[in-house]
């Protein structure tokens, strides 16, 4: 191994360890029983002094060993941890962390000094050095090379491993090179119709697609990784809002794309600092509206199919939608009732850059940032964002994102000769009628099946497009369902289903309605893939008309 | 003519790649050229109508098609019998890569900054005179300089009025 290999691993073990002290602190506030806490806490940073120790990195050294004094002391119930000593162990930790990025970065000057002088000032008074003649010996026991200094987990075995994300990226860039090529050998082969070629390729389908699941598997991290960096940000933003605030995290072992979870982040900040600011009241004014004193924010992640559905709820005291139709007035808009404002609306006017409420800025929020970014960030992930809100009942801002960005199995078929795909997800069954099967109710076509009629689309009626001119006897249909209803898309010809790589849209041809993005066949032909949302969108909807009665001829 | 290889020199001044749109020769800076490519077919987008013709497939990368004679408001060109000198050029923007067609390339010629004069005020419905950088003369004949990041931004504008357009149709 380098030296530049201990580096490395330093550096991601200290990270680790700084945000297990971060949590173990954390933990300690309300906790009835801080015994177990604190051992935890001691060993944390009795690691991280040895592993200093071992890089020459002697001012966290010295930090450390005072952060142990002072656990030793709570330790044997010399010292109890209040709040405001935990508060003095948060900054202990940070000025901690400044410290192991001051050293990593192998600057000159006297910031460390500086640093270390802070830190020293905040624990000296509650540890009571000088050190004892133990403490000296374990210090001299930090020396490199020497064995006791290592953590005591350090013989056991090795399970997991750190992956540079760019390898994983490049993995599932072949992946997807793999799969488009097995899909071109597949056509290749059915051209030839051996038989035997044709049972080893499935077999080598079937492997793919393990592996294919694998790396998809090995991408996704559980959003507890980051939600638990929230812990932190709330007991931070609603001490100095003075407001009292309970955060409780649902759904943590929800795995999501690593990329995605990772730009997810800004925005679940601005949404979490947002509630405590503008959402939960002071305490004397929810005590005046009847509520607890203590305000609850739940940050939960919920799995819908191919979606994670990322929510944060607060009860404060809601959106004032008539404070938002004026501002939105005053911006030049039209308005109009705060009763007559949809959903759809209020996200519109939420979005907008620029919009806000709040008369004076704070140092978390008010600024007229960060809706619009909330909103950009979801939109460029393909996700959705829905805010619910009710005056006094607090706000739900949900944010529904694709679990996976870069493969999905999909329905393929064609109209007017161009190949397009819709995510299986959406596809209930495909269906064949003989033509002339059609019914209208009020004009408008329906087919029937066993469970009642359902509206028929063309594709003309989604995108502006040529009719669709099929001349065989037969038409077939999908039948694509949404959380909003079922239609029955007249399409040419249905082609299969199989995976497809999702590309990313070029900007320029970013944001049509209908489509969510493209993929290259093995053709090299370019198929779009549909969002078939949009097809309900502006529609009245149809579900009153469906019970209505079918004519029979 | 061979394009392909184009290649930037050191010395001061602006070089670019001429081209020619109908009757009207026009210039980018040569090193937002990524490519130039023979042309071949784009898949139309299905619901956009305006400035994008289509997309390609080049090595993997979907890179979009612009309908530059629309966009810039040039007559002819698209309909010339002889499309044998006809190419696709590829630029690269820190908006994205895209392409057009162009009825010939033409040159690579180097221009000093300050021999390009503004453009003088034409009445057009166009949408496009802030991708305009200015007119040069070079060789006797007037080339349009482009700035292509500009051109996308004017038709990512335009793109915006048809999304709306289809969207209030439906």
């Amino acid at each position: 191994m380098e030296v530049s290999d201990y580096k490395a691993l330093f550096i991601s073990e200290a990270e680790d360890i700084l945000q297990a002290l971060e949590d173990g602190i954390m933990s300690l506030e309300g906790n009835r029983n801080q015994q177990p806490c604190i051992e935890e806490l001691f060993r944390h940073a009795h690691n991280l002094k040895g592993m200093s120790g071992a890089m020459g990195y002697d001012p966290v050294v010295e930090v450390c060993h005072c952060l142990e004094s002072v656990l030793d002391r709570c330790r044997k119930g010399e010292l109890e941890i209040t709040a405001i000593s935990a508060d003095i162990l948060l900054r202990t930790n940070d000025l901690l962390r400044e410290l192991v990025q001051w050293q990593i970065s192998e600057q000159e000057g006297p910031r460390g000094q500086e640093l270390l002088d802070r830190v020293l000032e905040l624990l000296l008074p509650l540890s009571e050095l000088p050190a004892t003649g133990e403490e000296g010996k374990a210090q001299d026991s930090t020396a490199p090379g020497s064995e006791s200094a290592w953590p005591a987990n350090f013989h056991s075995e090795v399970t997991s491993t750190r992956v540079d994300l760019s390898r994983l990226d490049f993995l599932m860039d072949l992946l997807g090179e793999l799969i488009i090529s097995r899909i071109r050998l597949g056509s290749l082969v059915s051209e030839i119709g051996s038989k035997n070629l044709m049972e080893e390729l499935s077999s080598s389908s079937r492997l793919i697609s393990e592996i294919q699941k694998e790396v998809m598997e090995i991408r996704l991290i559980p959003v507890g990784l980051v939600f638990q960096r929230f812990k932190r940000l709330v007991r931070d933003v609603s001490r100095e809002l003075g407001k009292e605030v309970e955060f409780k995290i649902v759904g943590e072992d929800i795995g999501l794309d690593r990329t995605v979870l990772e730009s997810m982040v800004d925005p679940l900040v601005h949404l979490i600092r947002n509630a405590i600011d503008h959402g939960i009241e002071k305490p004397s004014a929810r005590i005046a509206a009847g509520k607890s004193s203590t305000g609850r924010i739940i940050l939960s992640a919920k799995r819908e199919r191919n979606h994670v559905a990322l929510e944060i709820a607060d009860d404060g005291r809601g959106i004032d939608f008539k404070k938002i139709l004026a501002e939105n007035d005053s911006g030049g808009a039209s308005g109009g009732s705060p009763e007559e404002l949809t959903e759809e609306e209020i996200c519109r006017i939420l979005t907008k850059p620029g919009f806000s409420t709040k008369e004076d800025v704070s140092r978390y929020s008010g600024r007229g940032i960060g809706m619009d970014i909330v909103k950009k960030t979801t939109d460029s992930l393909g996700g959705s964002l829905h805010i619910k809100s009710g005056s006094g009942r607090g706000t739900t801002i949900t944010m529904l994102i694709p679990v996976n960005l870069s493969i999905i199995k999909a329905l393929l078929f064609s109209i007017n000769g161009g190949v397009h795909v819709l995510p299986i997800e959406y596809v209930q069954e495909t269906l064949r009628f003989e033509r002339g099967v059609f019914k209208t109710i009020r004009g408008r076509e329906v087919i029937q099946t066993n469970d009642g009629p359902i509206p028929v689309i063309r594709v003309e009626e989604i995108f502006p497009s040529p009719p669709e001119t099929g001349k065989s006897r037969f038409i077939k249909v999908i039948r694509v369902k949404t959380d909003e209803g079922t239609v029955a898309l007249v399409v040419n010809r249905i082609i299969g289903q199989q995976d497809v790589v999702i590309k990313g849209l070029p900007s320029m041809i970013r944001g049509i309605g209908g489509i969510s993005g493209a993929t290259i066949l093995g053709s090299g032909k370019i198929a779009f893939i549909w969002d078939p949302r949009v097809i309900f969108q502006g529609r009245s909807t149809y579900e009153s008309d469906e019970k209505a009665v079918v004519l029979e001829d | 003519m061979d394009a392909e290889n184009i290649t930037k020199k050191d010395d001061a001044g602006i070089q670019l790649v001429t081209f020619r749109l109908g009757n009207e020769g026009y210039g980018v800076p040569v090193d937002k050229v990524k490519e130039i490519i023979r042309p071949i077919d784009a898949f139309p987008i299905p619901g956009m109508a305006g400035p994008v013709e289509g997309v390609i497939n080049l090595r993997g990368e979907i890179i979009p098609v612009l309908r530059i004679h629309a966009v810039l408001g040039v007559k002819g060109g698209m309909e010339e019998t002889n499309q044998r000198k006809r190419r696709i050029i590829i630029l690269d923007t820190e908006g994205g890569g895209f392409g057009f067609v162009v009825d010939e390339v033409m040159d690579v010629v180097r221009v000093d900054g300050e021999s390009i004069k503004s453009s003088p005020e034409v009445s057009s419905d166009h949408t496009c005179d802030e991708a305009m950088i200015g007119i040069v003369q070079v060789a006797g004949r007037m080339i349009i300089c482009l700035d292509p990041g500009k051109l996308v931004i004017e038709c990512i504008k335009v793109k915006d009025l048809v999304g709306d357009c289809v969207k209030s149709g439906m």
